[in-house]
């Protein structure tokens, strides 16, 4: 038996698992029923993510579980697959007690009919949740549970996810069991497959005819139609393009404006810890490890959190109005001339607040080729730790010049998307031949967004993001650290110049300069320092000092320890780490334009995060792609970001 | 490939069409689908599979059909390969 998210304290003595189409309110349902308790966990060898929450009921312990949406029982994607897989572990050597919920979208009814057929096939009872009913009595439709359930032979309850109407129903009958859900169990439905050939045909034959005599509308207008309607501009060749473009911009000024307030609170609420840490700490490694490495690094990293948390609602809210589904068919004709799939345009996007979980979702493209293109080219899209490197030169660039540092910030990105589809025209070309499959993609009608669905995906990818910066980026920031602390230096083992120097700031009152002066001499002489010191002439022709080869090199580990490395290493202080603008002005007085042009070229297009190239190996099976993923970009970094320094000292005198 | 195909008799290619010769508003009933295994089941998932009605409501490149309650976009490449009648 499969064991996702981990083993539980107590035996498991009841099991509840959701399955339904996609689009079908399963996982809104699945949400309503266990709220903040359920929790995002990879099925066992695979990096398909399923919802699970256990609860205690009663002094019982249950497990609850949401399969990926399915579109059939023995369909080709890799959420298909385990969702048939586990059912069918669990219905066969399970000796917990499963009751199995099917989840059937009301207004679609003969879609969810065909997978109960399918089901029934193999899974002897199950209870069928008739989802969205608020939709399908908006849409004056009349349903005859009765003959539903008559003729299904399984228990039918009707319910709204996102009303809540029909849950204590639907929770009565979970808590009545298994057992009780059977009436007469009928045994495997028989279908005529002889006919066509073709089950699915038998299978939607019966559930069309059922679907038919089970639902009358008499509503003048259907949302089918509305969506249509709709359709005509959102899918249209051209309007579809100026529609896509207006909701991305959108998309992105509301990201950049909404998710600014809480970073400026989450900089200062570090600020102000790592000053009361200051304070109370004796001097001494355990205050440099505390206030350098723990708190300077952390900080570093959750600025980000507000901006993933939003782009993931915005983007659960925009996918629930069925408009990200036109997006993709949109893009579509745009992105096959490269070889990407439109189906990649979801990941992609999501790839702008970071990669992991973008390369995670790549599974709704099914084709082997196209997904090993996107998740190749995934991790040059912009991510949320750029960005403060992008404001960082910017400012450092063009501080009296806003209009400009604008322009640069938005092409930094560009460059970003530019580089990703000549990359995939690339692969196309060469190591991965072949077209892009071509689009299927379901359209599923324009609805209302669920508040509740898309602020629970904002929390979970914020809880995920939050425990990968508690294991492995805190891990990083930590070594890091040490590399920058050790050998330590002290009073004894400083120059006669430097003492001079030292004493004459001490004189003067200038302690904070001269402990700034100190620690810049400290991660001169610390491995980290001797280690940017003999790379450095490898980065010399793209015009980086050694204090930013120190920097380059270590945000090869996540890239979101440049900022915090180049304060230390420019003599600022740690604190400074955290204020961008600081290390700019300072890097103003210290750095070619072209140097910074370079630097930043470079950060657009390097593979700078060790977590993605882990996560890369796990959903591609070999380590063969993430090195490639590494090799790609950073010849593309270094090749890039020597053209752009050396164009710019022509132009830049 | 899906051996329904090679069952095209003379007398029904007459009336047999491919999907993407259907024009915004038409509909046909899919008599039968010459389509890799992958692209079959991921069509016959979405409930284009021989059989049912199938309407196109917008026609060019890229499609938009509608079968029951589902509309599906997809590539004009593959609708040829579906025939309706």
């Amino acid at each position: 038996m499969p064991l996702i998210g981990g083993r539980a304290n107590k035996k498991i003595q009841r099991r509840i698992v959701f399955v339904g189409n996609p689009n079908a309110g399963k996982t809104t349902l699945f949400n309503r029923l266990t709220g903040l308790r359920a929790k995002t966990a990879n099925y066992p060898g695979t990096t398909v993510e399923v919802r699970i929450a256990r609860m205690d009921n009663a002094g019982e312990l249950w497990e609850w579980v949401d399969l990926p949406g399915l579109y059939s029982l023995d369909g080709n994607g890799a959420d298909e697959r385990v969702a048939a897989e586990y059912l069918e572990r669990v219905m066969d050597a399970d000796s917990v007690p499963t009751q199995v919920i099917l989840v059937v979208d009301a207004t679609r009814m003969e879609r969810g009919l065909c997978l109960a057929a399918q089901l029934r096939e193999r899974v002897a009872t199950f209870v069928v949740a008739l989802n969205m009913m608020d939709i399908a009595d908006k849409q004056r439709m009349q349903i005859d549970r009765d003959c539903l359930e008559s003729e299904l032979q399984l228990p039918v309850v009707p319910v709204s996810a996102r009303s809540g109407n029909g849950l204590l129903a639907l929770r009565d009958k979970i808590a009545a069991g298994p057992a009780a859900c059977t009436v007469t169990c009928p045994g495997k439905m028989v279908l005529c497959n002889a006919c066509s050939g073709c089950p699915h045909a038998a299978r939607f034959r019966w559930a069309d005819t059922l679907s038919r005599r089970a639902c009358r509308s008499d509503a003048a207008h259907t949302h089918s139609e509305t969506s249509a309607k709709v359709d005509r501009w959102a899918t249209h060749p051209k309007w579809g393009i100026a529609i896509f473009l207006l909701v991305m911009a959108g998309l992105f000024q509301t990201l950049f404006v909404v998710a600014e307030a809480p970073m400026d609170w989450i900089e200062m609420g570090f600020a102000q810890l790592g000053d009361s840490l200051c304070g109370l700490l004796p001097e001494g490694l355990l205050k440099s490890f505390i206030i350098d490495g723990l708190v300077t690094g952390l900080a570093g990293t959750l600025v980000f959190l507000p901006q993933i948390c939003l782009l993931f609602f915005l983007i659960a809210l925009l996918e629930d109005t069925g408009y990200l589904a036109r997006a993709a068919y949109v893009v579509d004709r745009w992105m096959v001339k490269v070889g990407l799939p439109g189906r990649a345009f979801v990941p992609m996007l999501s790839a702008h607040a970071c990669a992991i979980p973008a390369i995670m979702s790549t599974r709704v493209v099914e084709n082997r080729r196209d997904r090993l293109v996107t998740i190749l080219i995934i991790p040059l899209l912009s991510c949320s730790a750029r960005i403060p490197v992008y404001v960082m030169v910017t400012a450092m660039l063009f501080a009296d010049r806003p209009l400009i540092a604008g322009l640069i910030f938005t092409a930094a990105y560009f460059i970003g998307l530019l580089a990703a589809f000549a990359m995939a025209w690339v692969f196309k070309q060469t190591l991965l031949k072949g077209e892009a499959k071509a689009l299927i993609i379901e359209l599923p009608d324009y609805k209302l967004p669920s508040l509740r669905t898309a602020l629970w995906t904002a929390f979970d990818r914020g809880l995920l993001f939050v425990k990968r910066v508690a294991g492995i980026i805190l891990l990083i920031i930590v070594a890091l650290w040490a590399l920058a602390s050790f050998p330590r230096i002290d009073s004894g083992n400083l120059t006669s110049a430097q003492s001079q120097e030292l004493q004459g700031l001490i004189a003067a009152g200038e302690t904070e300069t001269a402990d700034n002066l100190l620690a810049a001499w400290q991660l001169e002489q610390s491995i980290a320092g001797r280690i940017g010191q003999s790379v450095q002439p490898l980065f010399a022709p793209l015009g980086f000092d050694w204090q930013i080869t120190v920097g380059v090199l270590a945000s090869f580990a996540a890239r979101e320890v440049i900022a915090s490395t180049l304060a230390v290493l420019h003599g600022m202080g740690e604190e400074a780490g955290e204020d961008t603008s600081g290390i700019a002005e300072r890097l103003r007085d210290t750095v070619h334009p072209s140097t910074g042009l370079s630097l930043l070229v470079f950060f657009v297009l390097a593979m700078q995060c060790l977590p993605t190239q882990v996560v890369t190996r796990r959903e591609t099976g070999s380590w063969k792609w993430p090195a490639l993923q590494f090799g790609y970009m950073s010849a593309l970094a270094y090749a890039a970001a020597w053209i752009t320094y050396n164009l710019a000292r022509l132009w830049i005198v | 490939m899906n051996p329904v195909a090679e069952t095209i008799s003379v007398n029904d290619s007459a009336r047999i069409l491919m999907l993407k010769e259907l024009v915004p508003g038409e509909c046909g009933i899919i008599h039968s689908m010459a389509l890799s295994a992958e692209d079959y089941t991921r069509l016959a998932g979405l409930g284009l599979c021989p059989g049912r009605r199938v309407e196109v409501i917008q026609s060019g490149e890229r499609m938009i059909v509608r079968s029951g309650s589902t509309s599906i976009g997809l590539h004009s490449a593959l609708a040829t390969a579906v025939r309706v009648h």
